[in-house]
């Protein structure tokens, strides 16, 4: 089975930290790699740059990763005792937003940016962001079994991922 | 600590979509806010505005592209004010990641009593005053 580490994207913001995901060989993080598909682009670099500020700001500094920020593409997926977690994108969404970003809140203070893409169809399982939505499936899966198996843990501060013996280099 | 490719992005982006970005995450939850705290449900609020519950959703989601009309029909509705314009010209300074307003100070125009007693100065009469402060906060 192909491994992952699980490494910070941003938590320069005051209230949530965000993680990414990155193929073990990969030159880059999944987070990365939507950012930059569409940096040059003239059609999404507008939308790319609201949706770059909206993470950082809104909610990495601002307000955290709240409910109404986020929209559920499948079933929940249960973690006892802590709840239940779902595979979201950041629902930044006004007037025909063009992009999704995949993701897995785990809580207010703490995100895991997956891949994404444009939006060319209602729901995450169809269009070109289905390749995306069914590869942060796997991710949230495997990231959640850590949990569960207590492979990784979350700080007490809820602001961060640990290795089962402390360390914050994340195998998975 | 922060992704690189995701620090050039953001330190290429204009003012104006840090504003723009401000307002919808400030109106979106001030409008869900607002839902919970009155215990509206949205298919009240879609009957009260005679739309359909998906549009609601969309409403209070954001997808909808709020203009200046459909944001006054919500804040009617809602009984609350969505959006606070000021009335007089405040010095406004941006700041690295945020934009403050500083008011430095308030001055109010009052027609003095018409006294023919030279040119002196006249405490203004305690006329209705106007509320500057309402502008505020």
């Amino acid at each position: 089975m192909n491994t992952f580490t699980l490494e910070i994207f941003d938590n320069g913001g005051r209230i949530c930290t965000f993680y990414t995901v990155q193929w073990e060989g990969a030159e880059l993080s999944e987070t990365d790699k939507f950012f930059e598909k569409y940096e040059n682009d003239s059609t999404f670099q507008l939308p790319l740059q609201e949706l770059a500020r909206f993470i950082s700001k809104k909610i990495g500094n601002e307000m955290g990763a709240l409910e109404e920020f986020f929209r559920f593409e499948n079933t929940a997926q249960a973690l006892p005792p802590s709840g239940t977690y779902k595979v979201e994108d950041v629902y930044i969404n006004y007037g025909n937003f063009p992009l999704r970003l995949y993701c897995l809140r785990i809580s207010e203070t703490l995100v895991v940016l997956f891949n994404g893409g444009e939006k060319t169809a209602a729901t995450a399982q169809g269009g070109k962001t289905s390749m995306a939505f069914q590869e942060a499936n796997i991710f949230a899966r495997r990231i959640l079994d850590a949990l569960r198996n207590k492979d990784i843990y979350i700080t007490t501060d809820q602001r961060a991922f640990r290795y089962y013996d402390g360390s914050d280099e994340i195998i998975i | 600590m922060r992704s690189k490719i995701f620090q050039r992005i953001l330190d290429n982006t204009p003012k104006e979509v840090d504003i723009f970005v401000d307002w919808y995450g400030d109106l979106v939850v001030r409008i869900n806010q607002l839902l919970r705290e009155q215990n509206i449900s949205k298919k009240e609020l879609a009957e009260k505005m005679d739309k359909q519950p998906s549009e609601i959703t969309k409403w209070l989601s954001g997808e909808h592209n709020f203009t200046l009309r459909s944001l006054a029909k919500l804040s009617a509705e809602l009984g609350e004010p969505l959006l606070e314009v000021p009335r007089r010209k405040a010095q406004t300074g941006f700041a690295e990641d945020s934009f403050i307003c500083r008011v430095h100070s308030f001055v109010s125009y009052r027609r003095p009593d018409t006294n023919p007693i030279g040119k002196v100065w006249q405490i203004a009469q305690e006329t209705e005053p106007y509320n500057e402060l309402s502008n505020v906060g």
